[in-house]
């Protein structure tokens, strides 16, 4: 697009609050009961955090690289892309963090779950328990139905959420500050075109990539 | 002479019959204008358009929602039986084209629109078959005006225009801007290329165009279609907590959205307004500024003057 500096965001997001949000109403009744299957991704992933297998790592960046696939193909390709000229481009950098997430996750074994700076994982406790539990409940809050929710595993603004929630608790790596970009870049891409909806929870992913970039830049270990 | 209760006398029986007359001519004659469809040439032809057509940024990008597609559909059956004529798209819109073609098709009416798109693509030998898969999501034979959309690599698609022009393919070429952006290029484009129509934002509250564009268009015979005559449904939030003045009434005003439209369409220079909306409502009330009288010169400076005061 020529001149692209000259739009603002508001010129970007070319449809209404109504429209967008209707699209998740649509989304979750074409894929019901496909929303079972990620809470139950959910269930695994805390389950993993609370026992701490040695296995742990590998199997949630599995279930995250899946999920970042899922929302790219079948939110973000499939419904976002046919109201929105750029979503397609969004789609592919799901792919591209559903890589990462193999490669860094499975492939090299880069993802340890390890508390090195308390602060820091209980913010990423929190941050996680906002995405699994508080994003679906926005809607509701907020006066919509509750099949337009959020869901991690099957919207991007969750799955984003988690995945930030996640990387604030495995110990720190160059590979997890790659893992961090998309997210990051995704909640503050999500966060903008929520504001310009008028939508009250446009906050919320932007304050998760606030918190995620402020606490991987605090010191790896705090010693006593 | 003596009267009776309940009995008239001549004279009185006279006076009545005047005054029935009168009465039943007065409405008549209002009547008269009311129904009678505002429209105003386009200047390189002399064909006339109605002066409020329907924009379908946002408002039509509601993809494969049928429920949606359906509501659209409704509304441009209450624009065209309003007397409503032409829609405006572009393929930026997502998924508005495939939405007017749907509507379109459902009421059987695709003859009935003065169809108006857009190019906009900044590799300009797909032109042609953007606005070939355009067209086929309208299901129009063929459209009325294409524009070059926000001046995009608008030298070699204004050539594909004028190509398409020359082989019947399309019957207008123009070109087009929003909210106030490149206005020096745009002008430029004006003066040195040849053009049948123009669009851009104007309304009550940003008066930018009253400058130069609209001066111009005017003195180089190009029509002039204005976008975001609400600023997207803002200007209408920020005046409704305001009464409309008294004498809206004189130029035929029951709301604002009528106002505001009203003030638009009254340039001189003006051809048409297109106001987007997916509301039933919305477009009865936006094509009720379509009939009745328009503010003159006066009034014009009495509206700016009030709402300046709000």
């Amino acid at each position: 697009m020529d001149e692209w500096w000259t739009y603002g965001i508001a010129d970007l997001v070319l449809f209404t609050p109504e429209t967008y949000f209707r699209l998740f109403e649509l989304y979750h009744r074409d894929w019901w009961p496909m929303q079972l299957a990620c809470m139950a991704m959910a269930m695994v992933i805390l389950l993993c955090l609370w026992l701490k297998p040695a296995w742990g790592g590998r199997v949630i960046a599995i279930l995250l690289a899946g999920s970042w696939a899922w929302v790219g193909w079948a939110f973000l390709h499939l419904r976002f892309a046919p109201i929105h000229w750029i979503a397609d481009w969004y789609a592919a950098a799901f792919f591209l963090q559903a890589l990462l997430l193999f490669v860094y996750g499975v492939s090299r074994r880069r993802v340890e779950f390890e508390i090195e700076n308390p602060a820091r994982a209980g913010i990423g406790v929190f941050v996680l328990l906002c995405a699994l539990l508080i994003m679906p409940a926005t809607a509701h809050i907020t006066g919509r139905e509750w099949v337009q929710a959020e869901l991690f595993a099957m919207t991007p603004d969750a799955t984003a959420l988690a995945t930030l929630g996640l990387l604030l608790l495995v110990k720190m790596r160059v590979a997890v500050i790659w893992l961090v970009v998309i997210p990051v870049a995704w909640c503050f891409v999500t966060g903008a075109t929520l504001w310009v909806l008028g939508a009250p929870e446009a906050m919320i992913p932007p304050a998760g990539a606030i918190l995620t970039i402020a606490l991987m830049l605090m010191p790896v270990r705090q010693r006593g | 002479m003596m009267t009776f209760p309940g009995r008239l006398s001549r004279r009185e029986l006279m006076k009545m019959l005047a005054a029935l007359c009168a009465s039943a001519l007065v409405p008549a004659t209002k009547a008269a204008s009311r129904d009678k469809l505002i429209s105003k040439p386009i200047p390189s032809s002399g064909e006339a358009l109605p002066v409020i057509g329907l924009g379908s940024s946002r408002t039509f990008n509601v993809g494969d929602d049928i429920t949606a597609r359906n509501t659209c559909a409704e509304v441009i059956r209450h624009f065209l039986d309003a007397g409503g004529r032409m829609i405006d798209s572009s393929p930026m819109y997502g998924s508005s084209q495939p939405v007017i073609g749907y509507a379109l098709n459902k009421l059987g009416k695709s003859g009935e629109v003065f169809s108006a798109d857009k190019v906009w693509t900044s590799a300009p030998h797909k032109g042609r078959k953007q606005i070939e898969a355009s067209r086929r999501y309208w299901g129009v034979p063929a459209f009325d005006l294409i524009q070059v959309h926000n001046l995009v690599s608008w030298q070699e698609n204004l050539e594909t225009l004028y190509e398409m022009k020359e082989a019947g393919n399309i019957r207008y070429v123009g070109i087009t801007t929003s909210h106030g952006r490149r206005h020096e290029e745009f002008e430029k484009v004006m003066k040195n290329r040849e053009l049948d129509f123009v669009q851009f934002s104007y309304n009550l509250v940003d008066r930018e165009a009253e400058r130069r564009l609209l001066p111009l268009a005017a003195e180089r015979g190009i029509a002039v279609i204005v976008n975001r005559p609400f600023q997207r449904g803002d200007l209408i939030y920020r005046l409704e907590e305001y009464p409309l003045p008294g004498w809206a009434g004189e130029i035929g005003c029951a709301n604002w959205p009528q106002f505001l439209l009203k003030f638009i369409v009254s340039h001189p220079a003006v051809t048409c307004a297109i106001p987007a909306t997916s509301q039933v409502e919305h477009v009865k009330e936006n094509m009720g500024a379509c009939y009745g009288a328009l503010p003159d010169a006066d009034m014009r400076a009495r509206m700016i003057a009030y709402v300046k005061n709000l």
